[in-house]
């Protein structure tokens, strides 16, 4: 029998791991005993719904909540106890805008948060800022959501931490500067091997960048695995079926997502392809195609098969 | 062009301390500008309703009219102030505040004492001031001829004051709403009022509205006096009480620095 798809990630050296992390906000649960592995010098994406737990894990990873039980660490120092040395480490753009400091001048506020890193890079800074042609004269409460990311995107580069923490970075951003910021991100990780992990909603717009995915799912990870691994073992299969077909037995555990009305149907199968194909015929379908499947298909597919629990 | 990635270094608490020095006085200049305004206007009625007597002013620049009913809006003021330094970062908002690669407590601190510097050089620039008109409306009576100095009755308001500072400051940082830091600090509401009943004349009331919480000297000698009694230790001099309600105020900013809420 196949097993499912796997949840948890071996990383020989990683930059992020959680344990078992819970949090909860008054009733409502935030983390349901999350187990992130994020290798060093992955680009990791995290997919989920709202209120998956996205923004909540970010939190902690920075010791601005704490869990209520678990533990997680930052190239293996907990931000409980070295919170200002792993923020150090840290280039953050947050989800929201940033309260407190909207009333500055962006060329001000630059300035201000450069104070804060002796590793702040003037030079490069000024290629971002003309890069991503940001106005230093207005105020960023002033600013529209996609201009206030790309300020937010200087603020977490332009220090060169080797982690990035980016909480739907593409959030208000329109085509062109979008792609900018992800030529900005190519660059950044090529030329300093730092490790990101994203969070959004819209895979497709960092499909580029992510060699690893993890889809949360209520506070819980559903899958974690490389690009390469559910490019190879997670795929589409088109199937011919008898009407009371009811699949192979065997591969219970490893469908992830089914769709479409007999005789013609669809099932996404976490394994080996061959087996799978062998396993499908044994149970009486027609394999009419076999496809791999892009990230954003995989994760939709995940999260479409926990809802049909 | 880029660097290869390296150990991060901490940020000097001196650069963090000018960063948010830097922060405050652009958020609120016209405030602290005011506030300055505001004392040299002090200085000035006060010296043209005792006719520029020497006495007043030796009363103003050697003792800081300490007692004086005038004095308590000095009091308002700077606990007016302590709140202004974490308005844009409430508790439970303060995010951005904490994101820096700084330890919670010292980067708290550090914003409580740069808030403390800004609003002490406003203060002596304003005094400053008040001595140069001095200087130029009393001929004959001058501070610098009077050979005025510093005396013990500015160490004492400026403790006081320093005091009133630690105590919003706490209030600050403890609670959620800005609201409830101006409904707490009620004792300043009724220090004020206290002191408009008295410019007023209305000394019944004054004394009605000070003596329940306040001492009349004001806020800052109200707690003195508290802790006066508290201990009967009356072998304490005024300063010593202003002194030993420093340190439990820092005390108390210490440990509301540490409440952790859900940012």
């Amino acid at each position: 029998m196949i097993s499912a798809i796997p949840s948890d990630l071996e990383a020989g050296n990683p930059a992020i791991v959680t344990r078992d992390l819970m949090k909860f906000y008054k009733k409502n649960r935030a983390l349901n005993g999350l187990d992130l592995t994020v290798p060093d010098g992955a680009v990791y994406l995290m997919v989920g719904p709202n209120g998956s737990g996205k923004t909540t894990t970010m939190k902690i990873l920075l010791d601005l909540i704490r869990p209520d039980s678990g533990h997680a660490e930052v190239f293996s120092i907990s931000p409980a106890t070295g919170g200002a040395r792993v923020r150090a480490a840290i280039g953050y753009v947050p989800e929201g805008r940033i309260p407190g400091y909207e009333w500055m001048q962006v060329g001000l506020l630059l300035r201000h948060h450069s104070s804060y890193y002796p590793s702040w890079d003037s030079d490069y800074a000024d290629s971002l800022i003309k890069n991503l042609e940001i106005d230093l004269t207005r105020k960023f409460r002033k600013l529209s959501k996609g201009e206030s990311r790309r300020v937010q995107l200087v603020m977490a580069l332009a220090h060169f931490p080797p982690l990035l923490l980016l909480d739907e970075p593409m959030d208000g951003l329109d085509p062109l500067a979008r792609d900018r910021v992800i030529e900005i991100l190519i660059d950044y990780i090529s030329e300093t091997s730092a490790t990101v992990l994203a969070s959004t909603h819209h895979i497709a717009e960092l499909d580029k960048l992510a060699d690893h995915m993890g889809v949360l799912f209520e506070g819980k990870l559903l899958a974690q695995n490389s690009r390469e691994e559910i490019h190879t073992s997670l795929k589409k299969y088109l199937l011919q079926v008898p009407e009371d077909w009811d699949g192979s037995p065997d591969l219970s555990n490893a469908v992830v997502h089914r769709k479409g009305t007999r005789p013609e149907t669809s099932w996404e199968i976490w394994g080996d392809e061959t087996y799978v194909t062998e396993q499908l015929k044994t149970a009486g379908a027609m394999v009419r195609s076999v496809v791999p499947l892009r990230l954003e298909e995989a994760a939709v597919a995940i999260l479409a098969g926990k809802e049909q629990e | 062009m880029m660097q290869t990635l390296t150990a991060k270094a901490s940020p000097s608490p001196a650069g963090i301390l000018s960063a948010n020095i830097r922060n405050l006085v652009t958020r609120y200049l016209w405030e602290l500008l005011l506030f300055g305004l505001i004392m040299v206007v002090y200085h000035l009625i006060a010296l043209r309703n005792d006719g520029f007597s020497e006495r007043m002013i030796g009363l103003l620049f050697t003792d800081g009219a300490l007692g004086s009913p005038g004095t308590f809006i000095f009091v308002v003021i700077t606990a007016f102030w302590s709140f202004r330094v974490w308005t844009d970062l409430p508790p439970g908002e303060r995010a951005t505040f904490l994101i820096y690669p700084v330890d919670r407590l010292t980067h708290c601190i550090i914003r409580i004492m740069a808030g403390a510097l800004v609003i002490i050089a406003v203060f002596s620039a304003a005094w400053i001031m008040g001595a140069l008109l001095c200087e130029i409306f009393g001929p004959g009576r001058s501070w610098f001829s009077n050979e005025a100095y510093v005396g013990s009755g500015w160490t004492k308001s400026f403790l006081g004051l320093l005091n009133s500072y630690l105590f919003g400051s706490i209030l600050a940082l403890s609670f959620k709403k800005p609201e409830i830091w101006y409904v707490i600090k009620l004792p300043v509401g009724l220090t004020a009022l206290g002191m408009s009943a008295e410019l007023l004349k209305l000394h019944g009331l004054r004394k009605a509205l000070t003596s329940i919480f306040l001492y009349p000297d004001g806020l800052s000698a109200s707690f003195g006096n508290l802790f006066y009694t508290g201990t009967g230790s009356e072998s304490l001099s005024p300063f010593h009480v202003f002194f030993i309600w420093m340190l439990i105020l820092s005390v108390g900013v210490i440990l509301s620095s540490r409440i952790r809420r859900e940012e």
